[in-house]
């Protein structure tokens, strides 16, 4: 069994370890942005300076995520991103154009890389245990979940912080606006999505959870089962991956929360109504209405799911289902303790 | 390891600046040939200052080789990886397969960002223009999916981004898929190309080297940055029915440690690669004594070749078995590194091999150790450990045995 024992999460619905405020209204500025706590509680002064936001995010919400645990330092440190350090990566690019790629200063080129944000962890707390970084779209966060759950079963007794984090940017968001990705600016964010237009609206965040084989009274709830499907263009793969998840676990629809990741986008939304009918739980939650859409939105609604299955008497699982283009889908599954 | 699920390797890919597949890479290191040479593709003012061991053909070139059609957008990144991809795969003796359960974990640095930053400065100046699409395949997963959607691989799929150890981490990932049972065919590799993001950001540090460079020689002067992909089949040992002959080798152990001391230095007693190298033994389950050869991380750098010296004394003693850093053939591949390290490393125990260590010249103070200078061929080769140490403190190791140990 793999326990959630702490969580640590900077959304735009707030930072929060637990009792995290589900009814709260989201910040939202043209899109969802994270609610940033005083740094200085959590990092020294003197660090947040050289920090990017992200890293800033990462590191708060990991100290919150070990706090909860009542642990000094993790056994192991594994992020998933999308992708990565937005900030320093254009400000070198930045630095790049406006110098003629001559004498450059390297502080944005070392804090771009990835692994900046699993590394700047380690450095926090001293952890010289496995580290590593996963950056693949909306399976970033999956994967490091995985690979968290491989170790612990091999290993119950470790700790292990595992997060999702992204940062949304000027020239990111402007970016993927002239790809597509976004609705219209006039978008209200309480009815997006069911708004049947094209495009999502965009979000941000960091949430790290600190996992292990040991149950704590600190336990959340348990994670059952994770799996990411590469399946593009195949609707009826992807239903018979589904049916095997929910049969291989035992899913009980009447005893099941589904987390849902709808973003509004109606090019792809449909394949979310085709689960939710697998699956009739009468018990249908969004998140993306909470933290927008990102790659590793995925951690935010595992932060939620965990906060929801408590607060729900009859029901005992909660299932997060969530897709990018019809292409990647993910689904994870917790059971309370 | 507690599973008993071995993990073999059966198929290799790889290309780089000193060849494209084995057969050339192989021939190139015999003849002692090193890749890093005055760039022909890559566009940046330091065109005449730093020599890059950059692949010889163009992008257009390898979209021949990959014999691809779509007129679509490729990162040279992708381009890459299905060239060393293709190869794993016929090697492996899979290509007249299915290959949709064949899972694909993938390391890189960078994604596309060889097309990205191309788009940049047009976008800078006005954020109306430039070719939208060459951002479509800038995040690190692109170039992954691209492969996997070319081959027709739909198993587990992911990408692993954590710097210079990227291709190692990937691998290791890959074994314990197959450990755990959620795979039995996993290609596992990495693949990066030359961009002038990384190029600059290297030079900011001043560790890039005017020369051929010289790891472990006192007078290094930083590393030569390259690119290329290399990828290995790993496979579960039940699995490979009817195809006992393409088994390479056995990917018997691994390690993963961070080094937490600085983002961009190791630790003076070379603690991060010191604790990986001896994870990776001691899941091989084998002593320091029984590793026949060490293919070092070995960029060139001050720090790297001192730090990683030193966590070679501090595990093998002052009489280590014969070690060598192949990066003056390849240049430094970044992500690809671990991958076509891995692939090299994986030959030389199949074929008992020890690769030279290029441009040594003047012991470094503050080691006792001296690298291997000459290419040997040798039938006592057992077990081979390669190393994959990156910025952030990402260190990995990776150990490589003959397939029939006990």
């Amino acid at each position: 069994m793999i326990y959630i024992n702490g969580i640590g999460n900077i959304s735009p619905l707030g930072t929060y370890g637990r009792n995290m405020d589900t009814s709260a209204e989201p910040i939202f500025e043209n899109h969802f942005k994270a609610a940033e706590p005083a740094y200085r509680e959590y990092i020294d002064p003197k660090l947040i300076r050289r920090m990017s936001r992200v890293i800033k995010m990462s590191v708060a919400s990991s100290v919150i995520a070990l706090k909860e645990a009542m642990l000094e330092k993790p056994d192991a440190i594994i992020t998933g991103t999308g992708l990565g350090c937005l900030q320093d990566t254009i400000r070198f690019m930045d630095s790049i154009v406006e110098n003629q790629e001559q004498l450059l200063n390297p502080a944005s080129f070392i804090q771009s890389t990835h692994n900046t944000i699993s590394g700047q962890i380690a450095l926090m707390f001293s952890c010289q245990g496995y580290n590593s970084t996963y950056a693949h779209r909306n399976f970033s966060f999956e994967s490091a979940l995985l690979d968290a759950f491989l170790q612990l079963q091999e290993n119950p007794s470790k700790n292990i912080l595992v997060g999702g984090a992204d940062e949304l940017t000027e020239v990111s968001y402007t970016l993927m606006k002239r790809l597509g990705y976004w609705k219209a600016e006039q978008s209200n964010p309480k009815d997006f999505l069911v708004a049947d237009t094209d495009g999502t609206l965009a979000g941000e965040g960091s949430t790290y959870f600190l996992l292990s084989g040991n149950k704590s009274p600190q336990s959340y709830a348990k994670i059952k089962d994770v799996a990411s499907f590469f399946c593009p263009e195949k609707e009826e793969v992807i239903m018979s991956k589904f049916q095997n998840f929910i049969d291989r676990n035992k899913v009980e629809p009447e005893k099941t929360i589904l987390i849902s990741g709808r973003n509004g986008d109606a090019r792809f939304d449909d394949i979310y109504s085709k689960v939710e009918q697998e699956l009739p739980t009468g018990r249908m939650y969004t998140y993306k209405d909470k933290c927008g859409e990102y790659h590793t939105s995925s951690a935010f609604a595992l932060a939620y799911a965990a906060n929801l299955l408590n607060s729900h008497n009859d029901t005992n699982q909660a299932l997060i289902f969530n897709q990018l283009k019809k292409s990647n889908y993910s689904f994870i599954l917790i059971e309370k303790c | 390891m507690s599973s008993s699920r071995k993990v073999l390797v059966t198929g290799v890919g790889i290309i780089s600046a000193i060849g494209t597949g084995w057969t050339e890479t192989l021939n190139s290191i015999k003849e002692k040939k090193s890749g890093a040479e005055k760039v022909r593709f890559l566009k940046t003012v330091h065109r005449e200052v730093f020599p890059l061991a950059e692949v010889p053909n163009s992008d257009d070139e390898l979209k021949s080789l990959c014999q691809i059609q779509s007129a679509n957008v490729y990162s040279r990144t992708s381009l890459l990886g299905i060239a060393a991809v293709k190869e794993a795969i016929i090697s492996a003796g899979l290509s007249d397969l299915d290959l949709s359960d064949v899972s694909f974990i993938s390391g890189n640095s960078v994604g596309g960002m060889d097309k990205s930053e191309n788009f940049y400065p047009e976008f800078k100046a006005d954020n109306s223009k430039g070719k939208i699409s060459l951002v479509s395949v800038h995040d690190c997963g692109e170039s992954t999916e691209s492969i996997a959607l070319h081959f027709g691989l739909s198993g587990y799929i992911t990408t692993i981004s954590t710097a210079c150890s990227s291709a190692a981490n990937a691998i290791m990932f890959g074994a314990r898929l197959i450990k755990a049972g959620l795979a039995d065919k996993v290609i596992a590799g990495g693949t990066d190309s030359l961009t002038r993001f990384t190029l600059n950001g290297f030079n900011s540090l001043m560790i890039v080297d005017k020369q051929s460079c010289r790891p472990f020689d006192s007078t290094r002067a930083g590393l030569n940055l390259g690119e290329g992909a290399g990828f290995l089949v790993l496979e579960a040992e039940d699995s490979i029915a009817g195809r006992e002959d393409k088994i390479i080798c056995e990917l018997s152990g691994y390690g993963n440690s961070c080094d937490a001391f600085h983002q961009t230095a190791t630790s003076d007693t070379g603690d991060g690669p010191y604790l990986a190298m001896k994870e990776a033994l001691e899941s091989a389950g084998i002593n320091p004594s029984e590793i026949s050869y060490i293919n070092a991380h070995g960029t060139g750098t001050g720090n790297n070749d001192l730090t990683e010296g030193i966590a070679i004394q501090r595990l093998f003693g002052t009489n280590p078995p014969p070690f060598s850093s192949t990066k003056p053939y390849t240049g430094h591949t970044l992500g690809a590194a671990g991958g076509i390290e891995a692939v090299l490393s994986a030959m030389a125990v199949r074929n008992g091999m020890i690769y030279p260590n290029l441009n040594f010249r003047n012991q470094t103070e503050g080691l006792e150790i001296t690298p291997a200078l000459e290419f040997e061929s040798t039938n006592s080769i057992s077990h081979v450990l390669s190393n994959s140490f990156g910025f952030g403190g990402n260190d990995s190791s990776l150990v490589f045995s003959k397939a029939d140990r006990k």
